[in-house]
């Protein structure tokens, strides 16, 4: 098998494994209780407070801090793509 | 002080992250967190919002299921209410006259809706909106109404009236003021979001109240107003404001105004019970005299500031910059500061785009920011007036440019 097929193997099993994590900026009021739950995965914008995704797809032992996260947000902008 | 019982009256958000960081900075002792709400502890703003449109469900804004209570040695009572507090003794009354003993007491019992003016009770197409029991209700009854009026042109009214809108519904906003959420905004930041809630089919009545509730086989069919205006009506909420719940503290001969009175440690003058949240008014440097802000921002910062008093034992003074928001059909206001006593205000942006922040001064210093679609603008004065650096207005007058940040105004130390 070539060297990048293994490549596309190993990636698309690593996205099978892991929940991709999606934000509606739009909706973002800049709170940061995403960021005190999961600064692995959530950073705000120095400049405007709003949310940035650290890890797409967040590693597996992220996963409860990153649900704790969508939970906290005031404004709903966590969801996840399973 | 031994602080090994600690209980937590009001399982609002305030009640629950009061709960939360008291085991998240090691609280060792036995947590009570009892109050009269049947459902776990929720998030509130979205029951304004995503849950009474729909898109989400109860499971989305439940903070935590039971188990995680449990886990972390939680003991949360639902839908018992607290109805006295036996200071002498150091114990709360439940209504079934059950005793819960305290070392310290948090009040977290927040507010409730302000009933209208000669109509106090709600009957069937009236509601209020406040609790998640009342969105569930809320919910049902707009997708069987066609003509809303909405009682109120405050933060919670006009949130309201966008879901409504957006639904198709025939939407009304009676207000009593000439402004849309009252004292709380400028007049441009009011402007901007009637123009915006216009545009999406809501009517408003300013300087106008109701008068008469128009009943048929004891369900609402109608409003007349003070001014005349004959509506029809099929569904009423009321959002009128709330009142503090003050009466249990009173009752108990703690000291109310405007809010249970606590001081800048959010401590009342009990040393064993302290309060927070929508229930408690508190001296802040960013307000003139007492203040209560209604924002989740203060109740969780508050309920963060009280646990780690009672963790480590030091007092300080609470000193966030107290902040809110709104997001109405999409757009979103945040607000830094509070406005009391604002005698100047600077416009920096877009008017037309409704993408602008209204500068407020106060004996020129910078006192409040609002931001409309400007979250940069938000967050640079959020940070300014926590510093306490002295903003004084750039030019008396004169509106600055787009995208002029804020840090140009002329800033003097201290």
């Amino acid at each position: 098998m070539s060297r990048r097929k293994q490549k596309l193997l190993r990636l698309n099993h690593e996205e099978a494994e892991n929940v991709k994590v999606k934000v509606d900026v739009d909706k973002c009021i800049g709170a940061g209780l995403c960021v005190l739950a999961a600064p692995r995965v959530f950073a705000q914008n120095d400049e405007t407070g709003l949310v940035i995704v650290l890890q797409e797809y967040p590693e597996p032992d992220e996963q409860e801090a990153v649900r704790e996260a969508a939970r906290l947000c005031p404004a709903l902008v966590i969801s996840f793509e399973e | 002080m031994s602080n090994k019982e600690v209980v937590i009256v009001g399982t609002g958000q305030a009640g629950y992250q009061v709960a939360v960081s008291l085991r998240s900075l090691g609280f060792q002792g036995h947590v009570r967190l009892v109050g009269d709400d049947p459902h776990l502890p929720y998030q509130r703003p979205p029951l304004s919002k995503a849950f009474l449109a729909g898109a989400c469900d109860k499971a989305k804004i439940t903070f935590q299921n039971e188990s995680f209570y449990l886990k972390h040695d939680i003991e949360l009572i639902r839908g018992r209410k607290i109805v006295s507090i036996d200071r002498p003794t150091r114990t709360v009354v439940t209504e079934d006259l059950a005793r819960m003993q305290y070392d310290h007491l948090v009040l977290a019992v927040g507010a409730r809706p302000r009933p209208m003016p000669r109509h106090p009770f709600i009957s069937a197409g009236l509601h209020e909106l406040r609790s998640l029991s009342d969105a569930e209700t809320l919910r049902a009854a707009l997708d069987e109404s066609r003509h809303v009026v909405i009682v109120g042109g405050g933060f919670l009214g006009l949130e309201f009236a966008a879901v409504a809108a957006a639904e198709g519904k025939a939407v009304t906003v009676i207000e009593t003021s000439v402004q849309l959420m009252g004292r709380a905004v400028s007049a441009q930041v009011a402007a901007a979001f009637r123009k915006h809630h216009e545009e999406r089919g809501v009517s408003f009545l300013l300087g106008d109240s109701v008068n008469v509730i128009l009943n048929s086989d004891s369900h609402v069919t109608g409003i007349r107003t003070e001014q005349g205006r004959l509506l029809d009506a099929d569904l009423v909420v009321v959002c009128a404001g709330v009142v503090p719940n003050v009466d249990l503290a009173e009752k108990a001969g703690l000291k109310v105004d405007n809010g249970i009175v606590v001081d800048a440690c959010l401590r009342t003058a009990d040393t064993a019970i302290s309060a927070l949240g929508d229930c408690a008014s508190f001296p802040s440097r960013f307000s003139i005299g007492r203040c209560r802000p209604e924002s989740i921002q203060n109740a969780m910062d508050q309920a963060r500031h009280v646990a780690q008093r009672l963790v480590s034992g030091v007092e300080s003074v609470f000193d966030v910059v107290p902040w809110f928001w709104s997001d109405q059909a999409g757009l979103k206001l945040q607000i830094a500061g509070l406005n009391h006593g604002v005698d100047h205000t600077i416009v920096c942006g877009d008017v037309e785009a409704r993408r602008f922040s209204v500068y407020g001064f106060r004996q020129n210093r910078l006192v409040t920011v609002e931001s409309v679609a400007s979250p940069a603008d938000h967050l640079a004065g959020r940070r300014l007036l926590a510093t306490g650096t002295a903003v004084t207005p750039l030019e008396v007058g004169t509106p600055c440019d787009a995208g002029v940040p804020v840090e140009s105004f002329h800033a003097k130390p201290g």
